[in-house]
């Protein structure tokens, strides 16, 4: 008998070897580590998680739990969207889940961060070979005529495809990086003949000479997608933590930056100190904590795991470090946006005394830059404000069939915009909460995002982007009230679009946390997601929202709660009718919150008896119009995740998937 | 030896002095990136993977593996002076996936576990009493078993003491012992 030691040097090492490392590259770690390094915790988007963003910030304290016969109950209605349930009608696809010969994570696809929609049948997908752990990675062009069975195209290449489109006949459009002296470059591919060669050409980003030390950039949210003239491609630039502008970091030599800079068509204006700290302190930070310059107080040394504050976001301009002081050191002190600091412009630098274009500063921006070509070789910018970048959410681009759409969502809230021809764009409207809803298109060209709100499972239809109708399909899955939706991928094509969605008991839900009691107001978690409710001081709900561990300007359904100007990490109540900010829950009081419910008895209790885990489940849904869905639920086991984009195939819709540890596929093959 | 052996610095502070750049402003970029990418490149694959073995989720590991390289980076010019930063790299990782699963409430149950039929698991017995041992006890016997690391690395890395180590070692291999009927001298 072998002995134990032996036993396991064998046993990891030969797992180890088989494990396919994931990874997003140097230059993604990089830029997040300039975020973190600027004092700040930029939400990262974890692989195919929608709304889930967990903060990797621990507080020092961990406050005692009240017992439950001290908890306020909400004694009033919940508050909902109000949105008209969806009619419920027989599915249009019979929904299987099947084995795969083709083992699920060797399949990528950018559906896999945004649970983008395809954009209409797609016989192409690309992977990654097989190979063992000290063997070079390649990447390999897939066909497929039912999801199922995948045979090779053309010959395997050196990586760098992260997204593709094969809806035209014959035609593979892909787009991805490539390494560029200490960088990447963006580099789009049109082939032919079904991937055996390749046309390929740089998109011209004019990231240039800032690119190598300065430009971050992502595969995150880079598309390319063909009508039947044009083509766009779209990628999303990181930028160097910009808001508007170089920011920290870049020094304009011979300039005092410290209060930060902004763009402006006339060169980069220059921000002097601000005259009245104490009333910005007022502005921005809890009552009673001053605003003080400087970097906040560091409270335990040497665990990289316990952070002073929590902030979100984008950051400003300025090398300037400010934070709202807790005023009797026993809670963490919070970080503040320094463009939240300044005072007026007191110089205007035109670009070429800084040595730099209005391009260049555009490459160094975090936005989303769209480009046109018809050829998918020659490529032309074209300068639309289609908003900020978000890892967390990336951007959609697909044709509807008449149009191309554009859905960006961005730190200030979502964007859509429309183009016939990919060259002149209209921006139209989103509803409300939709930056991180996925987009698709329906068989009439209408367009369709679905998504979840305070908890609820939304989908909205419009047939112009303009005017929109939503519908509530929480109820045809039908969760308890102790249940979220989490994951979910949406898909379309020509023939309708299908929906899979993964919902889990919420242990936040469960354990019922104490809300934080402020007299007259109180702030209540309720679920794991970053939700939460606004009560009165008789424990009535007044408002809901679910915007507590997200990186953007989230707003209740009501408009009380507000995430905090600054996006550190508070939160704002705020008088629906003036706007003016009548309490302030700071991100400590709420991590502290946290912190206490997981120290209870309870939360002990939840964990024994659930060793591995809460319950979860998936269910498929589908739709011709976005009003009427059919719904069953997978049988799938645990252990099951998404591996891989979804693909619109000729027989109908696949998604890849891990079931069971295993490799397997979910397939909707058409009732009719 | 370590597999998280620590890679020397490579200062480079970059300063663009090139004619494109010549004039009122000079644009300055303050950091080793260098030194970094050549970390990154020789220790990713190794944190990733130790992570994966330790957390049993591919997936959670390579987001821990990225948020904790994100984290060196951040604090590259005291991480690169650790006598491991691998190991640091593995511990922040550790932590990070720790509290996320805190959050979730526990381990997934939609786990993007490595796929066992691929990887035609052999050793299911030992397979499923690894699966058994709590976090602790598992990060140790992957650092010892997969990574080779002495104690004093081990408590080096996990930022623990040696003597935890030892403890945490000792009762992993009890409990797996255990598990897979291995019969052992008595202590006494």
């Amino acid at each position: 008998m072998k002995s134990l030691e032996e036993r396991l040097s064998g046993h990891l090492g030969e797992r180890a070897a088989a494990i396919e490392p994931i990874e997003q590259g140097v230059e993604y770690v990089m830029t997040e580590g300039r975020r973190k390094r600027n004092g700040r915790v930029l939400v990262m988007g974890a692989a195919a998680s929608i709304a889930v963003i967990a903060v990797a910030v621990a507080t020092v304290a961990v406050f005692g739990h009240r017992t439950r016969d001290d908890a306020v109950k909400p004694a009033s209605a919940p508050i909902t969207l109000g949105l008209a349930p969806a009619t419920e009608v027989d599915p249009t696809f019979e929904w299987t889940v099947e084995t795969s010969a083709m083992p699920a994570g060797q399949f990528g696809s950018a559906a896999y961060w945004a649970g983008a929609s395809s954009n209409g049948l797609s016989r192409y997908t690309f992977g990654t070979v097989a190979h063992a752990a000290d063997e070079p990675r390649e990447q390999q062009l897939y066909s497929t005529i039912d999801g199922v069975d995948y045979q090779a195209a053309g010959i395997a290449f050196d990586p760098w495809i992260s997204e593709l489109d094969s809806s035209r006949p014959s035609t593979v459009y892909a787009i991805g990086t490539v390494p560029d002296d200490l960088a990447f470059s963006y580099q789009t591919g049109v082939s032919l003949d079904g991937g055996a060669t390749w046309a390929k050409s740089a998109l011209p980003l004019d990231l240039g000479q800032v690119r190598a030390d300065l430009g971050g950039l992502s595969t995150v949210g880079a598309q390319v997608v063909a009508s039947d003239t044009d083509v766009v491609a779209i990628v999303q630039t990181i930028g160097f933590t910009c808001n508007g502008g170089p920011c920290q970091g870049l020094l304009l030599e011979g300039h005092d930056t410290q209060y930060g800079t902004q763009v402006t068509a006339d060169g980069i204006e220059i921000f002097g100190a601000p005259d009245d700290i104490d009333a910005i302190g007022k502005r921005e930070c809890p009552p009673g904590w001053p605003l003080v310059k400087g970097p906040a107080r560091e409270f335990v040394d040497g665990d990289p795991n316990v952070a002073t504050t929590i902030a979100f976001g984008p950051g400003g301009s300025g090398t300037a470090e400010w934070h709202c002081e807790s005023p009797d050191g026993s809670d963490p002190d919070l970080w503040l946006d320094p463009s939240r600091v300044h005072g007026d412009v007191v110089e205007t630098v035109p670009f070429a005394d800084a040595g730099l274009a209005a391009d260049t500063i555009k490459a160094l921006q975090m936005a989303v830059r769209v480009f046109h070509s018809t050829d998918a070789v020659s490529w032309t910018e074209v300068d639309i404000a289609a908003g900020g970048g978000n890892s967390g959410s990336p951007p959609t681009l697909l044709w509807t069939g008449t149009e191309f759409a554009l859905h960006a969502a961005g730190f200030g809230g979502g964007q859509l915009w429309l183009s016939p021809d990919g060259l002149t764009w209209q921006q139209a409207t989103v509803p409300d909460g939709s930056s991180q809803m996925a987009l698709g298109a329906l068989p009439d060209g209408s367009l369709l995002m679905v998504g979840t709100r305070v908890g609820e499972l939304v989908a909205y239809t419009s047939p112009d982007g303009l005017t929109w109708h939503g519908v509530t399909l929480s109820g045809l899955v039908g969760l308890d009230g102790s249940w979220r939706f989490g994951t979910f991928q949406l898909m379309t094509d020509q023939t309708g679009g299908s929906l899979i969605v993964q919902a889990g008991q919420d242990s936040v839900a469960l354990l019922e946390p104490q809300p934080i009691d402020h007299g007259r107001f109180q702030l209540q978690l309720t679920d794991g997601q970053g939700g939460a409710s606004l009560l009165d001081s008789d424990g009535n709900v007044i408002d809901r929202y679910d915007g507590l561990w997200r990186g953007t300007n989230a707003a209740g359904i009501n408009g009380w709660l507000q995430n905090a100007s600054s996006l550190n990490g508070s939160v704002n109540v705020v008088d629906p009718a003036t706007g003016e900010v009548l309490d302030v829950f700071t991100g400590s009081e709420v991590q502290q919150a946290s912190d206490a419910m997981w120290s209870s008895p309870e939360a002990e209790q939840m964990n024994t008896q659930f060793p591995m885990g809460l319950p979860t489940a998936y269910w498929v849904l589908d739709t011709v119009d976005g009003v009427h869905w059919g719904v069953i639920r997978l049988d799938v086991g645990a252990n099951t995740g998404f591996a891989g984009g979804g693909q619109a195939t000729a027989a109908g819709h696949s998604y890849r998937m891990y079931v069971n540890g295993g490799s397997a596929v979910v397939i909707g093959r058409r009732t009719s | 030896m370590n597999p998280f052996e620590r890679v020397l610095p490579v200062d480079r502070t970059l300063a663009r002095t090139d004619a494109s750049w010549s004039g009122v402003t000079t644009i300055v970029a303050l950091h080793t990136e260098l030194a970094f990418e050549a970390f990154y490149a020789g220790q990713r694959d190794s944190v990733m993977r130790a992570l994966a073995l330790t957390l049993h989720d591919t997936d959670l590991a390579a987001d821990a593996t990225d948020e904790a390289m994100a984290r060196a980076y951040a604090r590259w010019r005291t991480v690169q002076q650790l006598q491991s930063p691998g190991g640091w790299v593995y511990r922040v990782g550790l932590n990070w996936a720790r509290s996320v699963l805190r959050r979730r409430g526990g381990p997934r149950r939609r786990v993007h576990e490595i796929d066992e039929q691929s990887l035609e698991v052999r050793d299911h017995e030992l397979h499923r009493a690894l699966l058994r041992l709590d976090l602790d006890r598992r990060a140790v016997v992957v650092c010892r078993y997969f990574l080779g690391m002495s104690e004093d690395e081990i408590a080096q890395s996990l930022d623990i003491k040696p003597g935890t180590v030892k403890s945490r070692l000792h009762r992993a291999l009890r409990q797996l012992e255990d598990q897979l009927g291995y019969t052992r001298e008595e202590e006494g």
